[in-house]
C-alpha cells in the first residue's frame, strides 16, 4: 500500500504531531503509516482523509496484486 | 537442502546434544547450588540491580519532565515526542523489573534465614517501585494532555487505557504481546526442563516449582486461546 500522508502533510506545513492532533489519532500511528508499517483502519483512514479534505482513495493506494 | 531434511537434521543434532547433556548431568555428582554460600554475592547483585533500576527510572522521569517543558515546533517536536515515548518505555520497564527482583531479595533472605534488614529493604524498594510506577502512569496525562486518557485511580485502568489507544498503538502493542506470549511459553518450557534436570541430578526435588510453572502455562494459554476463540 502506498500512502500520500507524508506528502500531504508537508504540503500543509504540518508536523506529525499537528496532523495527529487534527485527526485525533496518536503521532505514533501517523509515523507508522508514513513508514508503511501499519495499514490504517477504515476509521483512521477516514479521519486522515477528512483532515486533508480529500478521499481515502486519494491518500491510500493499493497495488493491483494486493487487491487480488 | 530440502527444508524437511534440514529440520530432521536439526532435530537429530538437538536430540544428540540433549542426550549427552542429560547423560553427563546424571552421571556427574552434583550437590545443587548452595545459595547460602553465595548470599553476599546474591544480595549484593540484587541490591545493586534494584538501586540501579530505580535510579535509571528516576533519570528517565526527570528527562521526560525536562523535555515536556521545552517549547518545540516542527520536526523537533516530533523527535521530542518519539524520544519521550522511548524514555517512558525505558522507565516503565525498569520499574516493572523492580517488583520481581525485590521479591527475589525478600525470598532469598526469608528462605535462607539471612538478614532481616534486607527483607525490610526489599519491601521498601518494592514500595518505591510501585509509587514510581504510579508516577509514571500519571506522567502519560502530561505527555498527551489533549487525549482523553483514564485516571490511574479509575477501576479497570488498564482496559480503559487500551480502549483509549488508537489502532496504530494497538497494532504496536499486539506485536509486542504476541512476541512476548511466544517467548514466555518457550521459556517456561525450558524452565521446566531445567528444574527437571536439577531435581534428577541433585537430591533437591523441584516438583512443586514444576507444578506451579505448568499451572501458569496452562492458565495463560487457556486465557489466550479462549479469548481469540470466542471472538
Amino acid at each position: 500500500m502506498k500512502s500520500k500522508v507524508k506528502e500531504l502533510r508537508a504540503r500543509h506545513g504540518w508536523n506529525q504531531t499537528e496532523l495527529a492532533k487534527r485527526a485525533n489519532i496518536s503521532r505514533q500511528t501517523v509515523s507508522l503509516i508514513e513508514r508503511g508499517e501499519f495499514m490504517p483502519s477504515l476509521l483512521i483512514a477516514t479521519k486522515i482523509a477528512r483532515v486533508f479534505e480529500t478521499t481515502i482513495e486519494d491518500i491510500f493506494q493499493f497495488d493491483e496484486e494486493e487487491l487480488l | 537442502m530440502n527444508k524437511n531434511l534440514q529440520l530432521i537434521l536439526r532435530m537429530l543434532v538437538g536430540g544428540a546434544i540433549g542426550f549427552f547433556l542429560m547423560y553427563w548431568v546424571l552421571s556427574s555428582p552434583f550437590e545443587g547450588i548452595a545459595f547460602s554460600e553465595y548470599n553476599v554475592w546474591v544480595n549484593g547483585f540484587l541490591l545493586v540491580a534494584l538501586i540501579g533500576l530505580l535510579l535509571f527510572s528516576f533519570i528517565r522521569y526527570r528527562q521526560i519532565h525536562r523535555l515536556l517543558n521545552q517549547p518545540l515546533t516542527g520536526d523537533a517536536e516530533d523527535s521530542a515526542d518519539q524520544q519521550m515515548y522511548r524514555w517512558f518505555s525505558d522507565g516503565t520497564l525498569s520499574l516493572n523489573l523492580v517488583l520481581p527482583l525485590s521479591l527475589v531479595l525478600i525470598s532469598v533472605n526469608l528462605v535462607l534465614d539471612q538478614q532481616l534488614s534486607l527483607v525490610v529493604t526489599g519491601f521498601v524498594v518494592m514500595g518505591v517501585g510501585l509509587i514510581g510506577s504510579i508516577r509514571f502512569q500519571t506522567l502519560v496525562q502530561h505527555m498527551y494532555p489533549e487525549r482523553k486518557l483514564p485516571d490511574i485511580s479509575e477501576t479497570d485502568y488498564a482496559m480503559k487505557l487500551l480502549a483509549a489507544s488508537d489502532d496504530g498503538e494497538k497494532h504496536v502493542m499486539l506485536e509486542g504481546l504476541y512476541k512476548t506470549h511466544s517467548l514466555v511459553n518457550m521459556m517456561l518450557i525450558v524452565g521446566i526442563i531445567l528444574l527437571l534436570f536439577y531435581s534428577l541430578s541433585t537430591s533437591s526435588s523441584q516438583l512443586f516449582s514444576i507444578f506451579v510453572i505448568t499451572f501458569i502455562l496452562m492458565v495463560s494459554n487457556a486465557k489466550y486461546y479462549l479469548t481469540i476463540r470466542n471472538r
